[in-house]
């Protein structure tokens, strides 16, 4: 019992500790004149609590002249008192918007946004402008601010950002005018709407010579939602001369798109000594996610072929996926 | 080449730039062909082959020029139902955009533009209707929630009912000063209109119209796949009891169109229950997107949205004859390769011979009309049965009429024909066969004078033969005596036709009277 009550005397000694030492930031973030005071206040202020204080920091923000740190943790730390004023956010998308400022700055307002987004009940006042700021960001001369507006509207599946994403990608030139974004990334964001019109131009991509890994493996993402595509995610997959990951994320796509005929291909994946382990072991993971399915419990022939794998040398992560699987099946037959 | 043959000569191939050129066109001479109507259908081949949100653009710009060619009442419903239960600001802008074509706004509109307020407010969009597929920043933009205040203000009065409900709006901060700008503009506008409607209406008029059914024997060959994965054919699943058939996918992004629809099934089988009627209605929940949707995927989708399954309550995926079941049903929808671009809410009441009895397109179920409904579809197939048997129990009694024995000489034939029909039955037949044989002379002669005096001989002569052949059947087979049966009944029944129907046979038999 006395331990409980040291235990809760020694919490309340920290926190009021503690209030004192952000009294005393506080006190001095009101106090400083010169930028490194006050970015060192600032600092150790958790947050603006008080109009003194908001006053102070929004005259800091707005301040052209001032340290660009200290405008971005002015920004920062303004976040919680005045999130629901609609003129404080408005302040962040002038920020944004004016691409005279440093990027830094812009960058920090884009992310103060991001977060008033869901946390701001005013934030829905502002939301058109938002909108209207973000889609202008896109042929804005910094690419990680073009990379953030792109990401930002793809996820509320803005038309508008889709359409100058495909255009990109169908730009004959890599590195063309239309590009917001590198081409993997376009791929990654146009996938966000399952509805979007880029199926087409996507699977162009995937069998593209010059395609790169990373864009293939991207374009396959996007395709695992399209049931039309299920023949060339099977062709990718059986293809041995893609990379790796190509053919292990062509696995897990088709399983997504057309669990049939992945387990019908991946049976003979699995049991083909001379394919790569990783690839294997991906198909046996998949077919772990159908174990309701009769094609995987019930047949025979597979399982004393998979018996048979266990007994060879394997790979580790090989050896424990067809453990596991084998454990799995013949739990399933129990039942 | 006339604009109206223009657009109808529009195709799934046809470049996006070229509808919006069309329509640009119709907006410039404030004409409106039947044509661009029929772009309005969500079937429409214009909207074949395209991601959602080309479809959108098409179909939000096709909405807003109506504002500028005129609003015909046919196309409301179109306008109405994308303000009640779509997603998508730039739709939805260009349906209230639509409105202010319409040349009397009913009363009862506001109800709807409130409720799209309602959906918007944290999900509004900057938009323009200035040109096709603007590029951005523009200088000046406008907003779905601007545009539906906007209309508001072109309601004026009719707008009456929703005061209050504008008033509350206006004190809201959710709304940016430029939307609260229109909403006081609106307010203004209602209150200085002397003409205040009252009547308010607030859902969704929804459209009943009789399909045209596909045959039952072309049916029979769509086969579908349940949400426990049992084969079933249509006639065996909808054939037999009324039924109620939605149209869903599982990845519809529309929680107000698909998600719902699967929601009022769930609301649909407890209505049922409470009212009976749970066993003897089947409902069917059908996917837009079998490719995608196998019967695990649909369980989960039912399941969670408490539509339970059960033998007479499905999700199904059409495994066969998915064209066949589209025509049968013409849903309102369009794909982009296998994936639904954009689809209508509808469903369909089935009678028990599968057909369509009426399809009802719109958001809003009422569940108790539905109810009706169904005990009238229940009441039809009982009646249709009562009816069956009536028509066969006249028929036969007019049969019997007809063949009854109207004088002694018929009576004889009739006796003569029973008793010697049965005569192997009988044990003594050896000394049956005289009498027997006595009656058949008398029946034979009773032919033979009703025949001189109708004078048509045919009912003698058949049963004469008959009589010849019972005889010989005494030294031949048996089937000789059922072949003589056969002619004497024969004789004696047309023997028993009244005149007036023998002399209306008597030109198609080519008998001579």
């Amino acid at each position: 019992m006395n331990d409980e009550m040291e235990f809760l005397q020694t919490l309340r000694d920290q926190l009021q500790a503690g209030e004192k030492r952000i009294e005393a930031s506080a006190q001095r973030f009101i106090a400083a004149s010169n930028p490194e005071e006050i970015k060192t206040a600032l600092q150790q202020v958790p947050a603006i609590r008080d109009q003194q204080e908001a006053a102070k920091a929004s005259g800091l923000l707005k301040d052209d002249g001032q340290d660009i740190d200290v405008r971005i943790l002015s920004m920062q730390k303004l976040v919680s008192f005045l999130g629901e004023d609609r003129s404080f956010i408005e302040t962040c998308l002038s920020l944004i918007s004016n691409t005279s400022n440093d990027p830094r700055l812009r960058q920090a307002a884009f992310k103060v946004l991001q977060t008033l987004s869901f946390s701001s009940r005013v934030f829905a006042s502002v939301r058109v402008e938002f909108i209207a700021v973000l889609r202008a960001l896109l042929d804005d001369p910094q690419a990680p601010l073009r990379a953030m507006a792109a990401e930002e509207l793809a996820k509320i599946k803005d038309e508008y950002v889709q359409r100058r994403l495909l255009a990109g990608l169908k730009s004959s030139e890599k590195k063309s005018v239309n590009q917001i974004v590198p081409r993997d990334k376009a791929i990654q964001l146009l996938g966000y709407d399952i509805h979007a019109e880029h199926y087409p131009i996507v699977r162009a991509i995937l069998q593209e010579s010059t395609a790169t890994e990373s864009e293939k493996v991207e374009a396959i993402h996007v395709l695992a939602s399209d049931t039309s595509s299920a023949n060339l995610l099977a062709n990718m997959m059986l293809d041995k001369t893609q990379e790796n990951e190509v053919r292990m994320t062509s696995a897990s796509a088709l399983r997504a798109v057309q669990p049939e005929q992945f387990i019908k291909l991946a049976k003979n994946v699995i049991l083909d000594e001379t394919e790569e382990p990783g690839v294997r072991a991906v198909c046996i993971n998949g077919m772990m996610h159908h174990l309701n399915s009769d094609a995987v419990v019930n047949d025979p022939e597979f399982h004393e072929g998979m018996s048979k794998l266990r007994k060879v040398r394997l790979l580790p992560e090989l050896r424990k996926a067809s453990k596991k699987y084998m454990e799995e099946v013949e739990k399933r037959n129990k039942q | 080449m006339t604009l109206g043959i223009a657009i109808k000569k529009l195709t799934a191939d046809s470049p996006e730039e070229q509808v919006a050129a069309l329509i640009d066109q119709a907006k410039r001479t404030g004409r409106l062909p039947g044509s661009l109507l029929k772009l309005l259908e969500h079937s429409h081949p214009v909207y074949t082959n395209r991601g959602t949100n080309e479809a959108i653009r098409i179909r939000g710009y096709l909405l807003a020029s109506f504002a500028h060619t005129g609003l015909p009442g046919r196309a409301l419903p179109y306008v109405l139902e994308e303000l009640d239960s779509s997603n998508n600001a730039y739709l939805i802008a260009g349906a209230a955009i639509a409105l202010r074509g319409l040349a009397h706004p009913p009363a009862g509109i506001a109800a709807y533009l409130l409720r799209a307020v309602e959906r918007l407010r944290c999900a509004d969009n900057a938009l323009s209707f200035a040109t096709y597929k603007p590029h951005w920043p523009m200088a000046s933009y406008t907003s779905a929630l601007a545009e539906l205040f906007k209309t508001m203000q072109w309601l004026k009065g009719n707008a009456a009912d929703s005061l209050e409900s504008l008033r509350t709006l206006y004190n809201d901060k959710q709304f940016s000063p430029q939307v609260r700008l229109e909403i006081g503009k609106a307010m203004n506008a209602i209150e200085k209109d002397p003409v205040h409607a009252t009547d308010v209406c607030c859902t969704t008029p929804v459209i009943i119209t009789s399909g045209r059914s596909v045959r039952k024997k072309e049916l029979a060959k769509v086969r579908f796949q349940d949400q426990d994965g049992n084969a079933i054919g249509y006639n065996e699943f909808f054939c037999g009891k009324p039924a109620v058939a939605v149209l869903f996918y599982t990845r519809c992004n529309n929680p107000l169109r698909c998600s719902l629809n699967m929601a009022r099934m769930g609301h649909l089988q407890q209505a049922l229950q409470a009212h009976c009627l749970s066993g003897k209605i089947n409902l069917a929940a059908i996917t837009y997107d079998p490719a995608f949707d196998n019967a695990g995927r649909m369980q989960a989708y039912s399941k969670h949205r408490q539509f339970i399954t059960d033998e007479h309550n499905r999700c199904l995926r059409v495994e066969e004859g998915t064209e066949i079941l589209w025509r049968h049903l013409q849903p309102a929808v369009n794909y982009n390769g296998s994936l639904v671009n954009h689809h209508a809410t509808e469903f369909w009441l089935l009678n028990a011979q599968g057909a369509i009895e009426k399809k009802f397109t719109g958001t809003q179920w009422d569940i108790q009309l539905l109810i009706k409904e169904l005990n009238a579809s229940l009441q039809q197939k009982k009646s249709r049965l009562s009816h069956a048997w009536s028509s066969f129990s006249s028929s036969l009694l007019s049969a019997m009429l007809v063949f009854f024995p109207k004088c002694p000489f018929c009576a004889a034939a009739y006796l003569s024909l029973l008793g010697i029909t049965n005569l192997q039955f009988y044990q003594l037949k050896a000394w049956l066969i005289p009498i027997f044989a006595l009656l058949l002379a008398v029946n034979l002669f009773a032919l033979f004078r009703m025949g001189r005096r109708r004078m048509w001989q045919l009912p003698f002569y058949l049963s004469l033969s008959g009589a010849a052949c019972v005889l010989l059947a005494t030294f031949f087979s048996l089937p000789t005596a059922y072949m003589g049966i056969g002619l004497i009944i024969a004789g004696s029944l047309l023997n028993g036709l009244p005149k007036k129907m023998l002399l209306s046979l008597q030109p198609k038999l080519k008998l001579k009277a």
